[in-house]
């Protein structure tokens, strides 16, 4: 089984760091992490970023995201160094598994001054290698 | 070769039914496909209605946002049949639902669901579950952490037996649904030589096996069965004679 979408989040344009509302076509209303399925996989293929200045985009993931104050670790995180856009095709994928059903991904920003910024990410959901 | 490429199967060919409520199979010959060339059906969205209440994963329950859109990690209740989307059918309801007065007509239908990580089940009849553990000490249900396929489901309808399904959407996003739904309609017999019949269950003639998703025996699927066909299946028995005998006595019965 998988299922590819692309996620698409953006900063706020007015805070210098923040965690993106994830919205994609099959998603009805946007969210402010993945949480993944016990069982299946999240693969970020491939990354696209696009801003008006220097943006590091994040993705974090936490091991319990039930619980009232989640801790989130730094998973993988992409530099647009200044006005223009990245895009990162990956041979492999940051893989990111849901071992108990309650693990979760999202994605931050963190800029030295606030612009608006974009990222899109190729997600693959599977239960395959 | 007995399936295409859409894995239905061949004219010809034989299917193997495995009943696991009865011990028993319903075997059939492919007379012809009637729907030969149009076997795709691009369905449309899970059957869930604009503020239609369903189930969460994490108890209690929530409405429907749109129409099609299955709520963030939750399920939906019993006895849903797929409706049809023409007119005309037996029941508007159930759209692979057959009279049992079609018991030449079999339909076999795989169902590809999107987005793929949807979790499905079948109830046969719709409204009953059938997933087992450690006999019938456990009922496992959509909710649970096993039981259920991922975006494909597989089954035969059979004439005067509704089947219903639960979907279930374990993400923590409101997701738009769609179904497309590969079916073979055949005009099916059953053959009439209970040597050959012998050599479909045991395995030593080729033929599509598949084990319905009947478990435990409901009185409607077997008086059901009975209506139809005449039997509720071959018992499975390894014993060549004894199972020829068996046979005989059951192909007097047959009504198609």
């Amino acid at each position: 089984m998988r299922e590819l979408l692309t996620l698409f989040g953006k900063t706020d344009g007015s805070s210098t760091t923040g965690t993106c509302k994830l919205s994609s076509e099959l998603f009805q209303s946007p969210v402010d992490y993945l949480r993944i399925p016990k069982g299946l996989k999240l693969k970020l293929w491939c990354k696209r970023i696009a801003g008006n200045g220097e943006t590091d985009f994040i993705i974090e993931f936490t091991k319990d995201v039930t619980v009232s104050s989640p801790t989130w670790t730094e998973l993988s995180r992409e530099k647009l160094a200044s006005k223009g856009e990245l895009i990162l095709e990956k041979r492999r994928p940051v893989i990111v598994r849901g071992i108990t059903g309650r693990e979760a991904v999202r994605i931050s920003w963190s800029q030295p001054s606030a612009v608006n910024s974009f990222i899109e990410v190729e997600v693959e959901v599977s239960d395959e290698d | 070769m007995i399936t295409d490429n859409l894995g239905l199967v061949l004219e010809n060919q034989l299917i193997n039914l495995y009943i696991p409520a009865f011990r028993s199979c319903l075997v059939f010959r492919v007379r012809a496909r009637r729907n030969r060339g149009f076997e795709e059906i691009p369905y449309g969205s899970i059957p869930v209605a604009k503020d239609e209440v369903v189930y969460t994963l994490d108890g209690g329950t929530v409405a429907v946002p749109e129409d099609g859109v299955l709520p963030a990690r939750s399920y939906t209740p019993s006895s849903k049949t797929l409706p049809s989307i023409v007119e005309g059918v037996f029941d508007s309801k159930d759209m692979f639902y057959l009279s049992p007065d079609y018991r030449n007509i079999l339909l076999h239908c795989k169902y590809y669901i999107t987005p793929a990580w949807i979790r499905v089940l079948t109830e046969v009849p719709a409204g009953v579950l059938h997933n087992r553990f450690q006999r019938d000490r456990v009922i496992l249900d959509i909710s649970k952490d096993w039981g259920w396929k991922r975006g494909f489901i597989e089954t035969f309808h059979v004439p005067g037996v509704h089947i219903g399904f639960k979907f279930c959407n374990d993400l923590n996003a409101n997701v738009y649904t769609f179904i497309k739904i590969v079916y073979g309609e055949y005009e099916v017999e059953i053959p009439k030589d209970p040597e050959l019949i012998y050599g479909v269950i045991v395995g030593k003639i080729p033929a599509y096996s598949f084990t319905w998703q009947y478990i435990t025996s409901e009185e409607i699927v077997r008086s059901t069965l009975l209506r139809v066909y005449g039997i509720t299946g071959f018992p499975v028995i390894f014993e060549k004679d004894k199972a020829v005998k068996k046979y005989e006595e059951l192909i007097k019965n047959l009504k198609v």
